[in-house]
């Protein structure tokens, strides 16, 4: 494969394409095939951690863990927990990308003092979410925080009150609203001036020149920014489970919550939440199928727009 | 004139001002807590200003004082936690990056069969919540005798920021133009030449923004290093999670700490903002 | 390049298959004990007089203090892998049922036996919650370490304010209550009206009456009821024929009284955690506080509740109409049956040498919580801390929740109704409804 060459250096093309995949590929298969190969395993056992002496003691169950999460009634868990979570990623992530790209619509022009306002606001971002969502908590105290403090709000921001869902969502706008902004940024350089300056010269609105160019332009990067957001959006476990517990039953039972809830009982039957997690596990796979197409297709229009 | 060299209208910058100061809010109100007295933290009347003596309660002054900082400092497991957090979140950010620059480079230029596939995988591994995954790999720590050393966490941290490093690097080495490859090629460059003298310069930026994002997000991990560490290896996460979830919670003290942690990451993070900021504003070449 | 793959495939299962197994069990021990425990003070007091240990025999022992939400998590982890990483687990006295069952914990009853001088004082009471199971049969799988039970921190400056205690009187004569003073209250209906006058009565501004622990995390909630539940005649159910109890109508009774009384707690008092209870009475929102006397250090420390550390008194729970029962907390301290016989027999020096009357007395002095009879009596310790005179009194009344290897599930369980009813979301009937039929479904597949 290493063919001679006026240079030193050279590999084939073929030789390159894989050498520059493989290891990455093989660190990713080596420690995710066997977690994957295990829960399966779990997942269609009745295995009870604190009391039975190994995985050898587990009885095996067949698809009856997977029945017992999908027969549940629709009003109830885990269709519930699903539900929660999305309205949450919805909430959060809209929220995160209006104001994000909002933001950085403000950011792009040039002032005083730009680099060292983009730096500041990109602090939250850069915060362990378990150590700051203590810290709001905190804040969020109806006998001793801050927050009712200020706003004369007298109610708990915690348990089975619905303003703990608020009380999740104001926190995780606040830590990554700065990630949606900085890859806004993004997108909005990566337009083209000439597009622009095409625009002045036709005497093209504000409007229009939002609409046709700033928006689908700045898209991709907005969108690839959207779908990390969804998916640890999606599997969010930190922020809700300081701030809030992991009970049952509350607004901030997240499929996450939820698992972790299942999952910590020891004297309890493993197989199920491990079922359920290879169930999210399937829509996670086809969330993410969509996504990747979707993006894929971006890509195709936005390089047959550039030709153009 | 291009869009950004435009000057900003007063009142975009004003808007701006008032929304940091917002965003901010919660920092500043961190800082203040990290310097008071228990009583304080927790006092009915909210203190803003420190002022030095003992203060009446009830009023808007409080007695700072520096023994939140100290005692955290002081604690003896402080100083190897972030010597270890730094060590392994500097290591695996290094190693997450360069695999998945190369990784990026081959899915951008590269047309080969399951490239979507592939693509998509790496995505899905992002997905599972960490629950589902952290028994097993504790187990397979536990055989493998990585449990608690620095090499068992590198290894993880670098497959868990993979898929993102390498997405995000795939986007920006997409944004290159094909164009200087193709010359390079054609006046007898190697593949291999191409990557290092070409691509990697001009995505450098790129990178540097994907570097920060990886080291952050090792830098706070929490869940895995819970379960994965006890006492050699151990991470500062845990350290801080330790003062904030103490059943005798001393809020000053979790602030103090949580400052501290973050510290290095935000120096790093406004130390780098020139690099961060040039790569977004990449457009120059295009046009 | 299938070669490659082929290459890659074999290296990473030669490294899974080389690197399995434990070490040589047959080798000595190293002179080194670790200790896994929760994050708090007692463990920072253990560390300290565990020098002492490394001073005498040269054994450095190490506690890691893991965050409290976490412990179980860990200690699940440490169970389940059958791991060698800690020759010590001071494990919550509900745990024994795993420990045992699943065989975690070393047994230590002929250690017992062998050493009687040094564990004859410990309190029946503690020997039997800490360290039995199954109940009854004299097996024992730890020693206690810290012991633990729930009292009332008060403010005593109120109680005996003059112009409180003639509004007091007012205050029961409008709500049509027999009269009595306002003074250490003997029943919970007592401590009720003195509650409920605080936070509505006593003119105070954001005043609660009694904070306690209530949130839906871990075993707040149920902790705090515990003490009524049993007050009022109710119970859990029967450890050794394993049914349910708790849809009793006395149970009921009590519920209903817990909710009456969160009623006049707080406006986070529904959801409280540990700190919870402490952040707010020590800001002086509140007139009383319940919670564990591993707590009671921060309410009588200069530091941490410096503006009533000297106006608060303690109290030992009142009684209800069926008895006066208080909530067990603590931990025993566990030889890990995982671990090569050498380093068990050095486990199992250092329980022995803790158990001993000097070092059990450095222990409660230090702050950690002593089940040792004889040194509760002594002026030394009486005089030491004012909560500990309540101690004693406390031992003779404890009870404790489910140690079966379930206990997790029942608790998660109780943990959901009972905060679930303080909060409103459904009524004190409708809980024990659940708890009863939840708690008989659980039993019916536990290990007999």
């Amino acid at each position: 494969m290493i063919t001679h060459g006026a240079d030193r250096w050279t590999l084939s093309d073929r030789a390159v394409r894989y050498w520059c995949i493989l290891p990455m590929l093989l660190l990713l298969i080596a420690f995710n095939i066997f977690p994957l190969l295990t829960s399966l395993y779990i997942s269609a056992h009745d295995y009870r951690r604190g009391i039975h002496r190994g995985l050898g003691d587990a009885k095996f169950v067949g698809m009856d863990n997977y029945r017992a999460n999908l027969n549940s009634p629709p009003n109830q868990e885990p269709w519930k927990s699903f539900q929660r979570t999305a309205a949450m990623v919805v909430v959060t992530v809209s929220l995160q990308t209006a104001i994000g790209f909002s933001v950085a619509l403000l950011l792009v022009r040039k002032f005083r003092g730009r680099e060292v306002i983009t730096a500041l606001l990109l602090i939250p971002m850069t915060l362990s979410p378990a150590v700051v969502a203590a810290f709001w908590k905190y804040m969020f105290n109806a006998d001793i925080g801050i927050i009712n403090e200020l706003t004369g709000i007298t109610g708990a921001w915690s348990g089975y009150s619905p303003r703990a869902f608020w009380s999740v969502v104001i926190v995780e706008v606040w830590l990554w609203t700065p990630f949606m902004m900085l890859l806004s940024l993004a997108g909005l350089n990566a337009i083209p001036p000439s597009l622009y300056e095409a625009a002045e010269v036709d005497r093209a609105s504000a409007w229009f020149r939002f609409r046709h160019i700033t928006l689908p332009l700045a898209m991709p990067m907005v969108l690839l920014g959207v779908v990390f957001r969804v998916m640890d959006t999606f599997r969010l476990f930190d922020t809700p489970n300081v701030l809030n517990g992991d009970a049952m039953g509350q607004d901030t039972t997240l499929v996450s919550v939820l698992l972790y809830n299942r999952a910590k009982n020891d004297s309890a039957n493993m197989g199920i939440g491990t079922a359920l997690a290879y169930l999210l596990l399937i829509v996670a796979v086809a969330l993410g199928n969509i996504a990747v197409h979707y993006l894929a297709k971006m890509r195709e229009r936005e390089k047959t727009r550039g030709a153009a | 004139m291009s869009i950004t060299e435009r000057r900003a209208h007063p009142l975009a910058v004003a808007a701006l001002i008032l929304y940091a100061a917002v965003m901010l809010a919660p920092v500043a109100w961190m800082i203040l807590t990290s310097f008071k007295q228990p009583a304080d933290t927790t006092a009915a009347v909210p203190s803003f200003i420190p002022a030095p003596g003992t203060q009446p309660a009830g009023s808007v002054f409080f007695q700072p004082s520096f023994e939140n900082y100290t005692r955290q400092i002081a604690s003896p497991t402080f100083g190897r936690a972030l010597l270890n957090s730094t060590l392994v979140a500097v290591i695996s950010t290094l190693a997450s990056v360069g695999l998945g620059a190369f990784a990026a480079y081959g899915f951008s230029r590269f047309r080969f069969a399951g490239s979507n596939d592939w693509q998509f995988f790496i995505l899905s591994t992002r997905m599972l919540p960490a629950m589902a995954v952290s028994v097993p790999i504790a187990w397979m720590y536990q055989q493998l005798g990585l449990r608690d050393t620095h090499l068992g966490l590198i290894i993880l941290y670098t497959c868990f920021n993979l898929s993102f490093s390498t997405w995000m690097m795939k986007a920006f080495i997409d944004e290159i133009p094909t164009a200087y490859e193709e010359a390079a090629l054609l006046d007898g460059y190697s593949r291999l030449q191409v990557l290092f003298k070409i691509i990697l310069p001009q995505a450098s930026t790129g990178i540097m923004a994907t570097a920060v994002f990886c080291l952050i997000a090792a830098w706070n991990e929490y869940a895995f290093a819970l379960t994965l560490t006890t006492m050699r290896a151990n991470t500062v996460p845990v350290e801080i999670a330790g003062v904030a979830q103490d059943a005798n919670v001393v809020y000053g003290r979790l602030a103090a700490a949580a400052l501290l942690f973050m510290l290095p990451i935000v120096v790093f993070t406004l130390l780098m903002r020139k690099h961060l900021l040039r790569g977004i504003t990449f457009g120059a070449v295009k046009g | 390049m299938r070669a490659i793959v082929a290459v890659f495939a074999c290296a990473i299962s030669l490294v899974v298959a080389g690197c399995g197994g434990g070490g040589d069990s047959n080798a000595p021990a190293e002179k080194k004990i670790n200790i896994l425990w929760a994050k708090w003070a007692p463990a920072d007091a253990l560390q300290k007089l565990s020098e002492e240990y490394t001073k005498k025999t040269g054994i450095v022992v190490t506690i890691n203090q893991k965050p409290w939400a976490d412990y179980g998590a860990v200690k699940g982890q440490e169970f389940a892998n059958r791991s060698d990483t800690y020759d010590i687990i001071i494990g919550d006295s509900q745990w024994i049922g795993q420990g045992v069952v699943g065989g975690h914990y070393v047994e230590l009853t002929d250690l017992i036996k062998q050493h009687t001088d040094t564990f004859a004082d410990v309190a029946p009471a503690a020997k039997s919650f800490y360290a039995e199971y199954p109940k009854g049969s004299q097996r024992y799988y730890a020693v206690a370490c810290e012991s633990d039970a729930m009292a009332i921190a008060y403010r005593k400056d109120l109680f005996e304010d003059p112009k409180h205690q003639a509004a007091f009187k007012e205050f029961l004569k409008k709500n049509t209550q027999p009269e009595f003073e306002l003074a250490v209250p003997k029943t919970w209906e007592q401590l009720y009206w003195i509650s409920n006058y605080f936070k509505n009565g006593s003119g105070i501004e954001g005043m609660a009456g009694i904070v306690m622990p209530t949130v839906a995390s871990y075993d707040q909630a149920t902790m705090s009821f515990q003490s009524m539940l049993w007050a009022f005649g109710g119970d859990w159910g029967d450890q050794h024929k394993l049914t349910a109890t708790i849809g009793s109508p006395d149970a009921t009774a009590a519920l209903a009284f817990m909710k009456k009384l969160i009623d006049t707690s707080s406006a986070q008092g529904a959801t409280m955690d540990y700190g919870d209870v402490l952040s707010t009475y020590t800001s002086g929102r509140s007139a009383m506080a319940m919670t564990y006397f591993a707590f009671f250090p921060a309410f009588n420390s200069p530091t941490d509740n410096r503006d009533y550390h000297a106006k608060t008194g303690y109290f030992n729970v009142p009684a209800g109409p069926k008895g006066r029962f208080t909530a067990l907390g603590g931990q025993g301290m566990s030889v890990n049956a995982h671990i090569s016989p050498a380093r068990q027999h050095q486990a199992k020096e250092y329980l022995v040498w803790f158990s001993g009357d000097d070092i059990q007395t450095e222990w409660a002095r230090l702050g950690g919580f002593t089940a040792h009879t004889k040194i509760l009596k002594t002026d030394a310790f009486l005089k030491a801390a004012p909560y500990n005179g309540l101690f004693e009194e406390a031992f003779g009344m404890m009870r404790d929740f489910w140690n079966i290897p379930e206990y997790d599930q029942l608790l998660t369980v109780a943990q959901n109704n009972i905060s679930a009813t303080l909060q409103g979301r459904q009524t004190p009937e409708e809980a024990t409804k659940i708890m009863q039929a939840e708690h008989e479904n659980i039993l019916k597949t536990a290990t007999k």
